[in-house]
């Protein structure tokens, strides 16, 4: 024994003794441990594992029992008398009830170690069952039920613009707009708005880009989490030129000052300006959806903001005892009299309000962990389902062996209370392994989760869990114990009458095809819920994304503005980069943009068509010509963006199909049309191009309008670099580095990802339900198929005489297969009927998630029946063919 | 005769005197000196042993004495017990009791069969 385990031996044994009073403990508390620890040694010695397990148990038993005994002060009384020493006299009730208890356990075990195959069978098959229970808990108790780690987490929410007539949601918030929530609000408590963004950090060492917040002097307080060290920002450092100072997050402080106090009021260099560390925050402090380095104050004052750019994310606080709903009410009745006082900007917009957590989860978040959830206690009903039919078979072989035990004066309770016991030590023994295989199976399923689940959710087997799988194991081992106890125990003395020939094998058998019927259902349940599941995620990555994923690049940079200060910098940055990047050999196509598809951001913008007053809302997408040639856009109509349309050039507009659909219709040639896309001081833009829709926000949400302009008049400052390579993207990252370096070799790169990784992460939640609910759907039809099996091939084999009788009289073998088949397909065939029904009603709660696929998918339907049938057929036919194999006088003779 | 089989010494205790009968031990040690005696047989849990040595110490059958000037302490204090002049009693009178029924078994000749195989 080593001595870490022998510590944590040590430490086990501590927790069992518990047990006794403290002033036993505080006495004999670590000699009795000494002594455990020899005995576990000794018999571990003497019996390998099995000894150490039985130490554990006997050590166990003896510790928690002879505490509680002596906790409540029922050890043995010693009668007084002359005699040389008291004595015993007798035993408490208590102590009489323990001992019985013990007892029976003793007996259950001996009982279960004689049948070891069914004792294995038992406990692993509940394990698997348990195991898959506590696993998916673990992971919905850390999405569902663990608290967020803010002040009263409930009462944050997240507030966003929405345009219904427009059909956007969850776009982010304009500041005047948050400034007028926050004012006119009695529902929220206060309101916090940041952004996030990427900073350069120049100083000694390498350039390093870290990921940033720019926030609102009351962010942190609102989140009820304050820098650990130092203080947070004041009201006077929001704006440009005030934003002199940072907040490091442990990470960042641990990474780049190996935790140095010393670093408060030290200065780091980020963007090219100096800024003081005025406030560390605490290592458990986790920021809402991402890992941020540092935190600054916004850098700019809402004032000076145009009502209509909305680019900010908002956080509030809901004032205490404040519904949901009713800050929602109230906050659409602010932004009805802001879209009166703003008509110009805020016409159709309103506010959404989500709950922090909600948001957190995502829109499938919540139903994808009820549905998994309910898919694994399925599979434990089913499990259970099996146990019982085999307890019922074995109940049958054990009549005799209780009708003895009836006779001999046991009651009927006495005897329910024995194999339910029995049922109970298998259960805790199936229970303990399955919260072993829950303890890797929960990493394997965490570990799947898309990357970008938020840091704030936090996984463990914790203590819920625990309870979570002591409350399943118990209801599992009551359920499957209890009914064939019930059953068992209703044998009489007429049991040994007729040497043990039971008349009762029809009823048996009767509640066995009842529990196939419950069985074939679950199965049909689960496997329709999976294939629905298979046929959604194999819809997502088939269907039309707009561009081609296989071989692009893609790396965000920014050129720190200290350092290119004007537009023309940028240019000449960009075009720099560009041209550098497009001479390495290997590089097949490379453009800029803003925003590149699926990375989650998007920038919408007011448009109008000349002629028409109403403003109508685009996402905007500004790009460089090489763009459309490097993510493989289809243009429909007219021409792409070209390098020729730079700032010198008039400026030009593309549009997507949608664009043409939903604005212009189908009368207007989209080519000849000027459209205003900003202010009205500017002409009006033409229309040079209709692209095929490209897949923006997610793959779950069909492109809407949108609209392409040229990146160069904008000078857009911080960009994705996009580049197409001929042969596999990884090997080329180095040669894209020094190319980016040779224009400036002091500027941070960050994470380079490819596109079919951003299409993979996007798919990512669904992929991991899928396989689970896959793997689910497989482990059902397999107990659906073992249980038929059982109940045919062990009703058969009672009517081993039958069939001999039958063949004795002519019958053919395949006439024995054939009634057998029948017999039993007649029970499958309901239970299917009942399982297409139940999965019709049941999967109705998957269809928020499921894409490109109707929740009634004949296919789906069709394929479950028809494998389900198979396997029916198959679990039938096995059994009854070895019934039709025996000799007639061999069954004749077989009782 | 009557009166001695009716005191039957509960067996665990018997262990215990008879393990501290020509030494003075400590809890691990008797629990080790039954368990190699019996060939693993008798396993004194550490919750019965204890409350044994607890019972039987309040009885007057043993007490605790000093640790031996050598003695290794592994860490802890341990207490060692000895048997006092009423265990010793006790112990011979739980002896003799077993060997009035060896006695009275023999006289009827039973085991001699088992011996024989």
């Amino acid at each position: 024994m080593t001595a870490s385990t022998k510590g944590a031996a040590r430490r086990s044994y501590r927790v069992l003794l518990r047990a006794y009073p403290r002033a036993m403990r505080e006495r004999y508390g670590e000699e009795m441990e000494e002594t455990f620890l020899a005995l576990l040694r000794w018999e571990g010695e003497q019996g390998g594992l099995m000894g150490k397990v039985n130490a554990w148990v006997r050590g166990g038993w003896d510790a928690v029992a002879g505490g509680m005994l002596r906790r409540f002060d029922l050890g043995p009384e010693y009668s007084g008398g002359d005699g040389p020493y008291r004595r015993p006299i007798k035993r408490s009730g208590a102590r009489e009830m323990l001992g019985t208890i013990w007892g029976d356990i003793r007996f259950a075990v001996r009982a279960l170690i004689r049948r070891p195959l069914f004792a294995a069978t038992v406990i692993l098959t509940l394990a698997v069952g348990i195991g898959a229970n506590a696993s998916v808990f673990t992971l919905v108790d850390g999405l569902l039920f663990t608290p967020l780690p803010y002040e009263e987490p409930e009462e944050l929410v997240l507030l966003f613009e929405e345009n219904q007539v427009r059909g956007w949601d969850k776009v982010s918030v304009s500041p005047l707009n948050a400034q007028d929530w926050a004012g006119r609000s009695h529902a929220l408590e206060d309101l916090a708005t940041f952004y996030n963004q990427d900073f350069s950090l120049t100083g000694d060492g390498p350039p390093e880009l870290l990921s940033g917040v720019r926030a609102g002097p009351n962010l942190l307080g609102l989140l009820g989490r304050t820098p650990v060290l130092g203080r947070g920002f004041s009201e006077e450092e929001v704006g440009e030129g005030r934003d002199g100072v940072v907040i490091l997050t442990d990470g960042f402080w641990q990474r780049h000052f190996a935790g140095d106090r010393g670093a408060l009021g030290s200065i780091i260099v980020l963007e090219g300006v100096p800024r003081v560390v005025v406030g560390i925050m605490p290592p458990e402090f986790r920021f809402l959806d991402n890992r941020p380095d540092v935190f600054l104050p916004l850098d700019l004052i809402p004032a000076d903001q145009p009502r209509g750019a909305k680019f900010l994310r908002a956080l509030g606080r809901l004032a205490p005892g404040v519904g949901l709903d009713e800050a929602r009410t109230e906050l659409r009745q602010i932004a009805l009299q802001l879209e009166e006082e703003y008509p110009e900007t805020n016409a159709d917009w309103t506010v959404q309000l989500i709950s922090l957590h909600e948001d957190m989860l995502g829109p499938w978040g919540k139903s994808a962990s009820l549905i998994l959830m309910v898919a694994v206690g399925f599979i434990l009903l089913m499990v259970c389902v099996n146990l019982a039919n085999l307890l019922l078979a074995r109940g049958e072989h054990r009549a005799r062996e209780l009708a003895i035990r009836t006779a001999l004066g046991a009651g009927r309770g006495r005897v329910i209370r024995q194999l339910v016991t029995e049922s109970l030590v298998l259960g805790s023994m199936g229970g303990a392994l399955g919260l072993l295989l829950a303890h890797w199976g929960y990493r394997g399923v965490v570990a799947a989760l898309p990357t970008y689940t938020s840091p704030n959710f936090q996984f463990g087997l914790d203590g819920s869990v625990l309870v979570f799988t002591l409350g399943i194991t118990l209801a599992a081992a009551l359920l499957f114990g209890v009914f064939p106890a019930l059953r068992a125990s209703r044998s009489g003395i007429g049991e040994l009458r007729d040497g043990g020939r039971s008349g009762r094998s029809a009823s048996s058998a009767h509640h066995g095809s009842a529990l196939v019927v419950l069985q074939t259902a679950i199965a049909v349940v689960l496997l329709v819920g999976g294939g629905l599941l298979i046929k959604s995620i194999s819809g997502m990555k088939n269907q039309e994304l707009g561009f081609e994923p296989q071989n692009v690049l893609v790396v965000r940079l920014t050129p720190p503005a200290a350092e290119y200060p004007e537009r023309a910098d940028t240019r000449a940055f960009w075009n720099g980069v560009e041209n550098r990047v497009a001479e390495i050999p290997g590089v097949v196509g490379v453009g800029t943009t803003h925003f590149h598809p699926l990375m989650g951001t998007t920038e919408l913008r007011t448009v109008r068509m000349v002629g028409e007053e109403e403003g109508r809302t685009a996402r905007l997408t500004y790009l460089s010509g090489g763009l459309f040639d490097a993510l493989g856009f289809r243009v429909v109509a007219g021409r792409p963006i070209q390098s020729t349309d730079d700032e010198d050039a008039p400026e030009v507009a593309v549009v997507n199909e949608a664009f043409v659909r939903m604005y212009l219709g189908q009368d207007v040639d989209p080519l000849n049309t000027l459209i205003w896309t900003g202010s009205d001081t500017l002409p009006p833009v033409p229309i040079v191009g209709v692209i095929h829709d490209v897949m923006e926000a997610d793959l779950a949400q069909t492109p809407g309008p949108a609209l392409y302009l040229s990146i160069s008049p904008a000078a857009v400052r911080t960009r994705s670099l996009v580049i197409r390579t001929a042969g596999p993207p990884g090997e080329m990252i180095e040669a894209i580095k020094q190319a980016v370096w040779s224009i400036d070799p002091k500027l941070p790169f960050s994470q380079v990802e490819t596109m079919e990784e951003l299409v993979e992460n996007n798919i990512g939640g669904f992929v991991v339900i899928a396989n689970l609910m896959t793997f689910f759907a497989c482990l059902s039809l397999f107990l659906g198929g073992l249980g038929i099996y059982g109940v045919t091939a062990y009703s058969t084999g009672r009517r081993t005489s039958e069939i001999g009788i039958r063949l004795a009289m002519g019958a053919e073998p395949r006439d024995v297969v054939r009634m057998v088949v029948r017999q039993g397909g007649r029970r499958a065939l309901l239970g299917l009927v009942l399982g297409l029904v139940l999965a019709f009603l049941v999967t109705r709660a998957m269809g928020s998630f499921l894409v490109g696929v109707n929740v009634r998918d004949p296919a789906v339907y069709l394929s479950v029946t028809l494998i389900l049938a198979g396997v029916s057929f198959l679990a039938l036919w096995i059994p009854a063919r070895r019934a039709s194999a025996v000799a007639p006088m061999e069954a004749l003779t077989s009782e | 005769m009557a009166k001695t089989t009716s005191q039957k010494l509960e067996s665990k205790w018997f262990h215990i005197l008879l393990s501290l009968a020509d030494q003075e031990l400590h809890g691990t040690a008797i629990m080790e000196e039954v368990l190699l005696r019996t060939g693993g047989a008798i396993r004194l849990w550490p919750g019965t042993l204890y409350g044994a040595l607890r019972d039987m110490a309040s009885q007057g059958l043993i007490q605790e004495v000093e640790p031996p000037e050598d003695a290794p302490t592994e860490g802890g204090k341990r207490r060692f017990y000895a048997v006092t002049r009423r265990g010793r009693v006790v112990l011979a009178e739980e002896v003799s009791r077993m060997e009035e029924l060896v006695h009275l078994a023999r006289a009827r000749r039973v085991g001699e069969a088992l011996e024989g195989t």
